[in-house]
């Protein structure tokens, strides 16, 4: 094995870690569960209104989008000693592979945390096939 | 646009260490008479979490059980939701009678009102 092929490995699993693969961090952070007949994607977004949060599915792509506003204005009687959470506007686009029912997806938000539930379509649930 | 792609190559095996806490992301703010800590602590139930003041220091805990949905078949995994924890110095700052909290959308909101000697304070100049 070469030392090349160990770079190459190193860089990925440090890209793993940290960083998607294309190598920046993608907000909001989801997992995404494959279920028997739906598929499940939790986004992680505390402090949202959920009026604020946009979830559109077009052409096999999941957007998630939306603008956390929940900062105070700063004034002379308002000051942030400290700012660690985000503000702003965010956007994701997650490609599904399988196909599903555009008519049948689910989104609820509760404790920050996004929840979509995208049903499977008929022909991607697994099938039994009769032999004659 | 930048896709990530929903399927299994994304897998990554992130496992959930019981013992091991998060630190919570905290933005804190001075008003007149208060501080006010803001802390994310998404996945968390109000009543699973811990408030302790105890010689100034104030610790916020949580004690959820989460399971870990992976064994189901997890295609992408960005984050595991664990127990939170973090402690702050109150430095004798705060009344430590008078701190109220609320969660709201993953948001714990800790309220605490200063100590007299931090208020603004007028004082009257008397005329002789």
């Amino acid at each position: 094995m070469s030392i090349f092929e160990d770079m190459v490995k190193l860089r990925r699993l440090m890209n793993d870690a940290f960083m998607r693969n294309d190598g920046y961090v993608s907000y909001p952070l989801i997992n995404a569960y494959d279920k028997e007949g739906s598929l499940e994607i939790e986004a992680l977004m505390p402090g949202f209104d959920k009026d604020k949060i946009d979830v559109n599915y077009e052409n096999n792509v999941l957007t998630i989008s939306g603008e956390n506003t929940d900062k105070k204005k700063s004034d002379e009687k308002t000051k942030y000693l400290r700012t660690e959470r985000d503000y702003g506007k965010f956007s994701r686009s997650l490609k599904i592979g399988v196909p599903i029912d555009p008519e049948h997806i689910d989104a609820s938000y509760d404790k920050g945390i996004l929840n979509i539930v995208l049903k499977k379509s008929e022909e991607a649930k697994p099938k039994k096939i009769q032999i004659k | 646009m930048n896709k990530d792609v929903v399927k299994s190559e994304n897998k990554k095996n992130v496992k959930i260490n019981k013992n091991e806490y998060i630190l919570p992301l905290a933005d804190i703010i001075e008003t007149e008479n208060e501080f006010i800590i803001e802390m994310e602590m998404p996945g968390i139930e109000k009543d699973k979490v811990d408030i302790n003041v105890e010689n100034d220091i104030l610790t916020i805990e949580t004690n959820a059980n989460f399971e870990d949905k992976c064994n189901l078949k997890c295609v992408t995994q960005d984050f595991v939701l664990q127990n939170y924890k973090r402690s702050f110095n109150l430095n004798s700052s705060v009344d430590i009678n008078n701190i109220s909290a609320k969660m709201e959308n993953g948001i714990l909101k800790l309220t605490l009102a200063k100590s007299e000697n931090l208020k603004p304070r007028k004082i009257a100049v008397k005329a002789s």
